[in-house]
């Protein structure tokens, strides 16, 4: 039957791009552990961002910036007590002065922002910003 | 099934014929003798003068929901699928100009949205396959026809299709007028255009094989 042969290679070409787009989308998305990665790596540039606008915000306030990131806390200025610790390993960023206006926060990352392309927004205007390696990275920043 | 055949049978009951004598005289005027099987399974077999109608099983309500949820989980595939599709698109062909995005744009990040699509047609690709088995299980137990929630569901996705069609047409032309016809968009058309004739000529087979038997 010529039309039961159509619609058997129906179903198999339906079946086989099924199959290839499963397994492409699977090798796009990666695996749950790097997807893990990728997500601590997220959490820690938005909690360097919350601390480098505190920092900006503290240096507005007191002319001077704070010698110590736990310094913010005593200010009063966090709202939420853990932007200052990595995610994982729960340790303070590294915070260092530069010179009066000019300061550098460092983080541990597992990964380069390269690889994590895919987990951008298309209306993200900060990825620039926040490019960063595999392994410490550091961003400088002005108090403005 | 012929509705001058069920007039005959009928007609011929007035005359107090059997069934025995009305089917020898239709498969001698050349009706299929599945047909006249068929038509006369849906009366008794009692001389009487009047055609005494069996009663009728209709489309049991298992059948109705296993064909719903059968056309769900097929639609649901079918839409991630192609969105699975359209993302790969927008990740290896990405628009400069970013205009002419075309269906299924999405606003998340690629890698969010994929993950989501995928999963659902996970779930939902398996029990397509599933439903269907167990359609055409129940369907042979039971011996029934075609259930007509089934044909309205396979219009209804034959109209669903169309329409899309219909909506892909209009794009397409909009935007090749704007002189935006991007490599992207066309190949987003063409998969639209593929899926929806490969639906069409699918269902279009079976209901000639459904008319065919009825």
């Amino acid at each position: 039957m010529k039309s039961e042969f159509l619609s058997k290679l129906i179903i198999y070409i339906s079946l086989l791009i099924v199959l290839i787009v499963i397994s492409w989308a699977f090798i796009l998305v990666g695996s749950p552990s790097l997807n893990r990665r990728i997500s601590a790596d997220r959490i820690r540039i938005s909690r360097l961002s919350i601390l480098k606008n505190e920092i900006q915000k503290y240096y507005k306030n007191n002319k001077k910036l704070p010698s110590e990131i736990t310094d913010l806390k005593i200010n009063n200025y966090s709202y939420r007590e853990d932007f200052r610790n990595d995610p994982i390993t729960k340790e303070n960023f590294d915070y260092h002065i530069l010179n009066q206006t000019e300061f550098k926060l460092c983080a541990e990352f597992a990964l380069s922002s390269e690889k994590a392309i895919l987990e951008q927004s298309r209306y993200d205007t900060n990825s620039e910003l926040w490019k960063h390696d595999e392994g410490h990275y550091c961003f400088k920043f002005k108090t403005k | 099934m012929s509705d001058a055949l069920i007039e005959f049978i009928k007609d011929s009951y007035k005359t107090g014929k059997t069934h025995k004598e009305i089917r020898s005289i239709l498969e001698e005027s050349g009706w299929p003798s599945e047909l006249v099987n068929e038509a006369l399974d849906q009366f008794v077999d009692r001389s009487s003068e009047v055609a005494i109608p069996k009663p009728i099983i209709f489309a049991s309500p298992r059948l109705v929901a296993l064909n719903i949820f059968f056309f769900l989980v097929l639609y649901l595939s079918i839409y991630n699928v192609v969105a699975i599709l359209f993302t790969f698109l927008d990740y290896y062909l990405p628009d400069g100009i970013g205009r002419t995005r075309g269906a299924f744009y999405s606003y998340k990040p690629i890698g969010t949205a994929l993950r989501g699509y995928l999963a659902s047609v996970i779930c939902c690709v398996p029990l397509v396959w599933f439903s269907n088995r167990v359609i055409i299980k129940a369907i042979s137990v039971t011996k029934q026809r075609v259930p007509r929630i089934r044909l309205k569901l396979i219009y209804l996705t034959m109209f669903i299709g169309a329409c899309v069609l219909l909506g892909n047409a209009i794009y397409f032309i909009y935007y090749f007028l704007s002189g935006e016809l991007g490599l992207r968009f066309l190949i987003k058309v063409i998969i639209l255009s593929l899926l929806i004739s490969g639906l069409f000529i699918f269902y279009n087979i079976e209901i000639k094989q459904t008319e065919k038997k009825a």
